[in-house]
């Protein structure tokens, strides 16, 4: 498409947000029995128009493009994710206090980029709910949870966030990401303290209500169950990097220099590493499933629930974000950012609202076109290593703005929704973003990026 | 406004089984909604329901609980809970053009203080009298409740007294699970140990000693290592208040006793549980005096001590209650113990708690035998005996004897404050 398509056809993104943002407050039974018809209707008032403007062949290629091509894989990966790291449960009689919720943090965020995002959200989420179930005011501990583990702690591999390995596809260092540590680690210290205090203020307001975890059996027991399903979790992040290798093995690529697939609908081809990524997590979710004792799900509270929840929302989102994503990819290059600060904060913003890593690819193909002469050498052309750390953050860390900014977000939020944890609304979230995020992304601009 | 009352009541409780039942149903063990004990959680949920039946608590409440009920995996369970929380929903609405405006939050107060005479459920002499005493450093208020106790034949709880059966009941039940893990690697069994030629109690016993011994004994990293075991990852300090918090809500349903300090006052209201709570303070320049004379320490020492005895109170008091100490509000009496002398301070305490809670002990003693035997009132343990003291708990007034600041005499400030800490 050489013209630009008209923002008009963002309408049905900023309605479906704004129905995720408003129905769960104004009508939340009406919400949750019509969600996915809400969806549909959303997403057809996309297509249709489209469809009248560019012909309903192109408008049925837009959406199976963004349905097979980003939705598939994006679910799958969450789906194997989610069903694995509920058969796996920690038991203990650790309690909540703000020191054991800082270890925990620490320890979710620094194994985000071991596992990825989404694995270590999944894996610590029951966990850090059951040892705070005696507390009162515990979302606030759901919300760092989001901004830390979900997001900020996927930034030291491609294995930590999408868009870092889209990156690596590219031809950046898979260590290359490691720069990026002083960064995290600074984040972390900032976070972590207004965490700390924001904790224990709201920890001794329990107490002084009278409150208290049960401390009578001495000595403290922990202990994991359903430990085998590690190694369907380490399958499942093999899936996703092989995803991202395999489409630049030779065995893959076809005559025309396209990556081989099998063709659904005219452009639109379902990749093979992509079904190779799916087949995979489909496998490790079906033998963890099966491998696992139902008892283990039952006291994990394991319901599918979160998941349908995201399945439908995303669907909808992914199909409605394809005008936004066009319109960046063709006014992208040309709104003049170059320097690091205004890549940080574009990537980010955007990252924000739409899918980090097609939004990170937008900003990293504009700095690999400045051509600069220092930097590293990409298949993209050469990016000053200011503008990738730039970049990389932007698309890591603000996905944490909002709900939808990152996959796990959503699925953290619903999983305490269902276990007793009144959790942010939408808006609601974004002003915790603004309260305590925000002003460390101005930090951030200050000390890494002006 | 009684009939309202007891609807909410009602409603508070169906909201707690209601609760209860999704909790079980839906398998989980990651927490449930309503976590405070059932009696707090009931009178929360009714007095919120009477003042704002349609605001964030109850309404943020009710909507978790269903949320946790949409994932009950038996469908026919499921949909009779949800038409269960139907009714409760739409019962609670109905609550909403019936609640009066006016601010009924103080009646909570009301119904726990023993002082009163008017409320829908008056003291008597079957509840225990449980009196507890806040005091600023120097105001005398150790002695008065120490008094106090001796007079109405009460245990008698301070922080030294409370450290140590707080040590001592950890230490056991330490010992207990050390020993039951030993005999049950060893396949052994309480009664072989028996034959052995020691009883399982003694073993508990001197493994208790031994523990004591060993924890007092622990420093730097290794003792914090061996707190966060042993107290679940929290704080040492915090945990202590919450095993003395328990401790104190145990022993208020098995015995009258008098209290110094503890946030006890803050504790027995949380638990639900009547009791007077009296402040005694008096003039910076009295306390100083008073606590030069008695320490023998100069004029600024004994300022210094005082200050930093009210800060670190004051601090504690904080952290564990929220509340600002000392401030009158929160408590049922408050008295300057200069404007009286400590004798007469007791006197003033006792006249209340003979006109208004004890009155039984108005009467001779033959008599006051005699109406008590039908009460229960005359079988309580006085000071030095009853449950407590089974387990090591307060000391007895009588047995102490005499004035126990007295002792202190000839410290140094930081000796005391070493002390006064612990």
């Amino acid at each position: 498409m050489n013209t630009v398509i008209p923002a008009w056809l963002c309408i049905p993104f900023a309605g479906l947000l704004l129905c995720v943002a408003l129905l769960p407050l104004t009508a939340a039974e009406w919400w949750e029995r019509h969600r996915l018809k809400a969806v549909i209707f959303w997403s057809l008032l996309f297509a249709v128009p489209y469809g009248v403007l560019y012909g309903a062949g192109a408008s049925l290629e837009t959406v199976l493009e963004a349905v097979l091509n980003d939705y598939l894989s994006f679910i799958v990966m969450l789906f194997g994710l989610f069903s694995v790291a509920g058969n796996i449960t920690f038991t203990g009689d650790l309690a909540g206090s703000p020191f054991v919720n800082l270890l925990f943090l620490t320890v979710g965020t620094l194994l985000s980029s071991l596992i990825g995002t989404t694995g270590s959200s999944m894996l610590m989420v029951r966990p850090v709910i059951k040892m705070n179930s005696w507390r009162r005011r515990k979302s606030h501990i759901m919300v760092f949870f989001i901004f830390l583990i979900s997001n900020m702690g996927g930034c030291l591999t491609p294995l930590g966030d999408p868009p870092l390995l889209m990156g690596f596809m590219r031809g950046i260092p898979f260590l290359w990401s490691m720069h990026l540590f002083p960064v995290l680690l600074f984040n972390m210290a900032l976070m972590l303290t207004v965490f700390f205090l924001l904790d224990r203020g709201k920890y001794l307001q329990d107490v002084a209500e009278g409150l208290r975890p049960d401390i009578s059996k001495p000595g403290t027991e922990l202990s994991l169950e359903g430990t085998h399903n590690v190694v369907f979790l380490i399958m499942i992040v093999a899936a996703v990097v092989l995803s991202g290798t395999l489409p630049s093995n030779p065995a893959f690529i076809g005559p025309d220099g396209a990556v081989k697939g099998i063709r659904v609908f005219g452009s639109v081809v379902l990749t093979w590493p992509t079904i190779i990524e799916c087949v995979i997590i489909l496998a490790s979710a079906f033998l963890s499933m099966k491998t696992t004792s139902v008892r283990i799900r039952r006291v994990n509270h394991f319901t599918w629930g979160p998941i349908a929840e995201v399945a439908e929302l995303f669907i909808g989102i992914f199909i409605t974000m394809q005008p936004a994503l066009m319109i960046l990819r063709d006014l992208g290059p040309g709104l003049g950012l170059e320097k690091p600060a205004e890549m940080f904060w574009g990537t980010g913003l955007l990252s924000s609202f739409l899918d980090n890593t097609p939004t990170y690819l937008v900003f990293l193909t504009t700095a690999g076109t400045l051509g600069a002469a220092e930097g590293l050498v990409t298949t993209l052309g050469t990016v000053p290593v200011r503008l990738l750390t730039a970049i990389s953050c932007g698309a890591v860390f603000m996905g944490a703005v909002t709900y939808i900014g990152n996959a796990p977000n959503f699925m953290v939020k619903s999983i305490s929704d269902e276990n007793g944890i009144h959790m942010p609304s939408f808006f609601g979230y974004i002003t915790w973003s603004l309260r305590f995020l925000i002003p460390v992304f101005i930090i951030d601009t200050l000390v890494f990026f002006l | 406004m009684d009939n309202l009352e007891n609807r909410c009541r009602a409603l508070a409780e169906r909201i707690y089984d209601f609760d209860t039942e999704v909790y079980a149903l839906s398998g989980s063990t990651l927490g449930r909604t309503l976590i405070s004990p059932k009696e707090t959680c009931i009178e929360d949920l009714s007095r919120e329901m009477m003042v704002r039946p349609d605001g964030d608590l109850v309404t943020s409440y009710l909507a978790l609980i269903s949320k946790m009920a949409r994932t009950i995996p038996d469908r026919k369970q499921r949909s009779r809970l949800m038409s269960e929380y139907n009714q409760i929903f739409n019962e609670v609405k109905a609550l909403v053009p019936e609640v009066a405006t006016s601010d009924i939050a103080s009646s909570d107060r009301v119904r726990l203080n023993p002082f009163v005479m008017t409320t829908t459920r008056s003291f008597t002499t079957k509840d225990r009298l449980i009196i507890c005493i806040g005091r600023s450093y120097g105001s005398g208020g150790n002695d008065i409740g120490f008094r106090l106790a001796d007079r109405l034949h009460m245990n008698y709880y301070d922080a030294t007294v409370m450290k140590d059966v707080m040590e001592r009941l950890q230490a056991e039940r330490e010992a207990g699970a050390e020993l039951s893990a030993k005999n049950g690697q060893a396949g052994g069994t309480p009664q072989r140990r028996i034959s052995k030629g020691i009883s399982s109690d003694e073993a508990i016993r001197q493994m208790t000693a031994q523990l004591l011994e060993k924890n007092r004994r622990l420093k730097g990293i290794r003792r914090w290592l061996s707190n966060f075991n042993r107290y679940h990852g929290l704080p040492e300090e915090d945990a202590l208040f919450f095993n003395q918090s328990d401790y104190i809500a145990k022993l208020a349903k098995e015995e009258d006793f008098i209290v110094m300090g503890r946030c006890a006052d803050v504790v027995l209201r949380n638990a639900r549980i009547p009791h007077v709570s009296i402040f005694i303070t008096a003039p910076f320049k009295n306390r100083v005096r008073r606590v030069m004379s008695m320490h023998q320490i100069p004029f600024r020492e004994a300022a210094k001590l005082v200050k930093r005895m009210d800060h670190e109170h004051s601090r504690v008091y904080r952290r564990f209650t929220g509340y600002e100490w000392g401030n009158a509000t929160h408590y049922d009496l408050c008295v300057n113990s200069a404007s009286y002398g400590i004798d007469e301070c007791v006197d003033l305490i006792m006249q209340m708690i003979k006109a208004r809670v004890r009155l039984d002990l108005n009467l001779p003693p033959r008599e006051r035998k005699a109406a008590n035997a039908g009460t229960g009132a005359g079988t309580r343990p006085a000071a030095g005996s009853g449950s407590s003291s089974s387990e090591g708990g307060g000391k007895s007034a009588a047995e102490e004897g005499g004035n126990s600041t007295a002792k202190a005499a000839g410290k140094t400030a930081k000796e005391l404050w070493d002390q006064a800490k612990t």
